[in-house]
């Protein structure tokens, strides 16, 4: 791997790092969900500076230059992260169609018990 | 004489609810009770309505930590000073909350943890090791404070914790917040109290989510409080 390409590694893996930190010092975040950002941020330094580990992996899979690994590994990590938001977002679209059906129901029904108590009067 | 709320929160526990309750209505008039129906798919709710409880009946299911803040909701809009979390299965027996009252106004403390290895042992299972990691993690995390139940659900709280637990994010009701308070400057205790073991219906933490819970927790503890906000 190229010294530049390590440097941009670096600098990327530390910049992910002080962004979801920050994100966590504004209490913008869930700490469950900022694991992963960090762990990527671990990996992207990793890569940078012992490009080995990225040489072992690249072996393994019979590609030809590392920073093809690189590529797809980082692909994989992110199709990961979509696949699961999206999962997410489907349950979440879920919740607001329960959320929005239980508040219609719940204000239809004290309609009803306030008009049949001023029925009653 | 200081209002007291106890919550509930309560996700399908319709075998031990009616036990629950009953027992605070009958034995404990003194304080108050809100159940948390935390979307609940088995009978909770319509046990609930029919026996009368007092019942905060979220439509959705939102986790413990949801159910919990929407308790502490409930405990500043009525003005209540103290909230005691119990489960909604029969572990935590209600005769603690007075010694951990009692805790509470001697040490001026802010939180008082129910704690089954205050004076007792802790035993060596795969869940109590697990507990152990996170006691140590927090020990020194905090430069010495140590918390030997620190996943009991059974906790009180006092007015100024009600307003952080209620409306401020990352403050869910486990012992990553734990850590995080002590280092803003809040005091901790612990009293012994006795639990039963669960008699009936499923636990919140199950062997499969325990391993990403463990991993949460020691990421919260040992990397994440350090950039939180102290105040």
């Amino acid at each position: 791997m190229s010294i530049t390409l390590r440097i941009v590694l670096l600098f990327a893996g530390i910049i992910t790092a002080i962004w979801i930190l920050r994100k966590i010092y504004k209490c913008k975040v869930k700490l469950g969900d900022a694991i992963y950002w960090i762990c990527m941020a671990i990996l992207l330094v990793v890569f940078g500076i012992i490009p080995e580990s990225a040489y072992f992996f690249t072996k393994m899979l019979g590609i030809q230059a590392p920073v093809n690994f690189i590529f797809l590994f980082m692909l994989a990590v992110v199709i990961e992260k979509l696949f699961t938001l999206s999962i997410k977002v489907s349950q979440l679209e879920d919740k607001i169609t329960v959320l929005s059906a239980e508040v219609a129901l719940r204000s239809n029904n004290s309609e009803k018990q306030i008009t049949e108590l001023k029925e009653k009067r | 004489m200081n209002k007291v709320l106890l919550v509930i929160p309560a996700y399908n526990e319709a075998e031990n609810i009616e036990r629950v309750v009953d027992e605070i209505i009958n034995n404990y008039p003194k304080y108050d009770y809100v159940v948390v129906n935390d979307g609940s798919r088995d009978d909770t709710r319509k046990i609930c309505r029919r026996r009368g409880y007092n019942l905060l009946d979220l439509p959705i299911n939102v986790g413990l930590a949801g159910a919990i803040q929407s308790g502490m909701k409930y405990a500043n809009y009525y003005g209540y000073d103290y909230v005691v979390q119990i489960d909604g299965d029969g572990q935590h027996n209600p005769q603690y909350i007075k010694d951990m009252l009692e805790k509470m106004e001697s040490s001026r403390c802010d939180i008082v943890i129910g704690s089954r290895f205050k004076t007792e042992r802790k035993p060596v299972t795969a869940r109590m090791i697990g507990s152990q990691l996170i006691t140590y993690a927090i020990y020194i995390t905090t430069r010495g404070t140590y918390i030997g139940d620190v996943t009991s659900g059974m906790r009180l709280f006092n007015k100024s914790m009600i307003k952080r637990f209620g409306y401020q994010m990352n403050y869910g009701p486990e012992p990553d917040t734990l850590a995080y308070l002590i280092n803003c400057g809040i005091k901790i205790e612990e009293v012994q109290v006795e639990m039963s073991e669960r008699i009936a219906g499923e636990s919140y933490l199950n062997v499969a989510n325990s391993f990403t819970y463990m991993v949460q927790m020691l990421f919260a503890i040992l990397i994440f409080q350090w950039f939180r906000v102290r105040k």
